[in-house]
Order: structure tokens, then C-alpha cells, then sequence
């Protein structure tokens, strides 16, 4: 009787004292860690968290990549003895290509002439003025042409036209931007002159337009064509 | 009930100071399992006082409640049921009658001890 007593308080002194170490490992469980307790974790939080892990670790194998594909580029930059001369001069040269480009500097070269003035036919009775005269938006064709067959450098009456040069019609003359171009309009472009000559004098062209209007178009095609930079005029 | 406030202690101390680390994706199941114990210590409690206690049905329960909350639990949580809801309810719904229960036999024995004389 007595050594069942001592058994049964051995049994219920064991349950208590597991009982006693799940809540206090449970406590400590909770309690610990700096972002405090939020709830209980789910396996279906688990499965999101591992989501987000393999996400992140494809991210980082790519950026690992991106790194050694960046220092491979920076080793091929860094040249034992870099040619210091050959460099400097491709420096100058993309300088000058973009000098021309904002049109900061002169420019010469073959290329194409052309005279533009007003026809000088007298007007019959019934006869509208203005299909005898140039008009903004004639030289705007003209210039369009001459892009279109290739002329790299422009210039009108002198004024060098760049990027984001506009034409307007400010009655018997033109705005080029703030540059007044009156008739007679010289229109000078540097490209290859044969291939300008051409474009300018095809069976379509506004040349031919404009002819058939009576006015005056003089096309040369010149060997050497100076057109100075906006600062040198 | 000496003997089981200090099992009870010695178990909190222990759990206290045993470097023990539960990875916290088990604490779900960890919950279940405390709440299977407590069920099975608070009837343990009732039977005592009921007079009818029994060491072994107690050690059975104990053990036994765990293992299929936390399997239940557990396997819940790989087929995608909360089948551990079966074991917050039934737990924990016994756990209050078993509160009960015990709160009337100790407040019978009060009334007996002081309305008698």
C-alpha cells in the first residue's frame, strides 16, 4: 500500500514537473528575440516565408551574377600600359564629332548650293501672287529633302541650322530660330554632292515643284562648302 | 498537491534554466500540447477530488492527449485542414467543465466545513 502511494506521487510529481517545463520553454519561446511575440507560426506562413526566401536567393544569385559580369568589363578597362595618345585623340575626336553636331564649330566639305528667288515672270490678270514666291514652308521641304539624301551640315543664308532649328513665315522673309533670311535664299549643305545632286534634282522633288512655279532655282554642286559656327558669323 | 506545486516549480525552474531551444515553427504544436496537459492536469485535479482518481487513466491521458493533439496538429498542418481546431475545442471545453466541476466540490466542502456547527 505504502509503495503504490509513492508511486502514484512519483507519476503525478513527473506530469507536473513536464507540464512545468512546456510552459516555461513555451514562455521563454515567446518572450524572446527583439521583434516580440506575433502569434503563432503557421505552416502556412512557413510555406510563405520560404516563398519569399527562394525569391530572394534567385535575386542575389542574379546580382552575384551581374557583379562578376561587371568585373570582367572593369578588367578589360584596365590595360597594363593604356595608350594614353591614342586615347586623348579618340577623346578630341568624339569632341569635334559633337562640336559639329551642336554646330560650335566650322565645318567644310563637299557638297551642294543651292539659290532660291522669287519668280520674276510678270502676273497675268487672274493670277494668284502667291504661287510665285517662296514660302517657309518651300525651303522647309528643301531642308527635309536634303536630310533625307544624307547632308550632314546645313546652313541658310549663312545661319547654320542645328538639332532643333525651326522655320517660320514672317511675311516676305523667314525666321530661321531668331536669324531674318530674306530672298534671295542660299542654301548650303555639306554631304556627299553627288548623291544631294540627285535627291534635289529627282523626278518629284520640290526642285521640280517649285520650277514649275517659275522660280528661280540654281542648284551647284560645289567642292568645298565653309560653313562657319553660329559664334563666327 | 504538496508534492505536485513542486513538481510544478522544479519543472519551470528546469525550463527556465535548461539551455532547451524550441525552433519557432514549432511552437503551433507546442501550444497544442500544453493545452492537452493542462486539460489532463486539471482532470486529474476533478478525479482527486471527486475521490476517484486513478494514477494510471491519469498517466495515460497525460501522455496519450499530447501525442494525438500534437499529431493532430501536425497533420493538419500537412494536409492543409486546421485539424488542431479539434483539439483547441475539446480541450479546452473540458478544461472549463473540468474547472467547474471542481469549483463546486471545493465550495460543497467550504459550505460543509463552516454551515455546519
Amino acid at each position: 500500500m505504502k509503495k503504490s502511494f509513492k508511486k502514484r506521487d512519483l507519476q503525478i510529481f513527473f506530469v507536473f514537473a513536464i507540464s512545468g517545463v512546456v510552459m516555461s520553454l513555451f514562455f521563454l519561446n515567446t518572450t524572446k528575440g527583439s521583434g516580440g511575440w506575433n502569434g503563432i507560426v503557421t505552416a502556412k506562413t512557413i510555406y510563405s516565408y520560404q516563398n519569399e526566401i527562394s525569391q530572394l536567393q534567385s535575386k542575389n544569385d542574379d546580382l552575384y551574377q551581374s557583379i562578376a559580369e561587371l568585373e570582367e568589363k572593369l578588367e578589360s578597362y584596365s590595360v597594363d600600359n593604356p595608350d594614353y595618345e591614342a586615347l586623348e585623340n579618340e577623346l578630341y575626336n568624339e569632341l569635334s564629332k559633337y562640336d559639329i553636331i551642336m554646330g560650335n564649330s566650322d565645318v567644310a566639305g563637299e557638297g551642294l548650293k543651292i539659290e532660291l528667288s522669287d519668280s520674276t515672270r510678270e502676273l497675268q490678270p487672274g493670277e494668284n501672287i502667291n504661287n510665285f514666291i517662296i514660302h517657309n514652308s518651300d525651303v522647309l521641304e528643301i531642308i527635309n529633302e536634303l536630310k533625307s539624301n544624307g547632308a550632314e551640315v546645313i546652313a541658310i543664308n549663312g545661319y547654320r541650322l542645328s538639332w532643333d532649328s525651326q522655320i517660320d513665315c514672317a511675311g516676305p522673309v523667314i525666321y530661321v530660330d531668331d536669324f531674318v533670311a530674306g530672298t534671295p535664299f542660299i542654301i548650303e549643305a555639306i554631304g556627299n554632292k553627288d548623291r544631294l545632286y540627285a535627291g534635289m534634282e529627282a523626278q518629284d522633288s520640290i526642285v521640280q515643284l517649285l520650277r514649275h512655279w517659275e522660280i528661280n532655282v540654281n542648284i551647284q554642286d560645289m567642292e568645298e562648302i565653309i560653313i562657319k559656327s553660329r559664334d563666327n558669323l | 498537491m504538496i508534492i505536485a506545486l513542486i513538481g510544478l516549480a522544479l519543472g519551470v525552474f528546469l525550463g527556465f534554466v535548461l539551455p532547451l531551444d524550441l525552433p519557432s515553427s514549432y511552437t503551433s504544436y507546442m501550444s497544442i500540447a500544453l493545452l492537452a496537459a493542462l486539460d489532463s492536469v486539471f482532470g486529474g485535479i476533478r478525479a482527486e477530488m471527486e475521490g476517484k482518481f486513478d494514477s494510471h487513466i491519469f498517466i495515460s491521458g497525460f501522455f496519450g492527449n499530447i501525442i494525438i493533439a500534437t499529431f493532430l496538429a501536425y497533420f493538419g498542418d500537412r494536409v492543409g485542414i486546421p485539424l488542431y481546431y479539434a483539439a483547441i475545442f475539446t480541450f479546452g471545453t473540458r478544461l472549463f467543465q473540468n474547472f467547474a466541476s471542481i469549483r463546486r466540490i471545493f465550495l460543497n466542502k467550504i459550505e460543509q466545513k463552516y454551515y455546519k456547527h
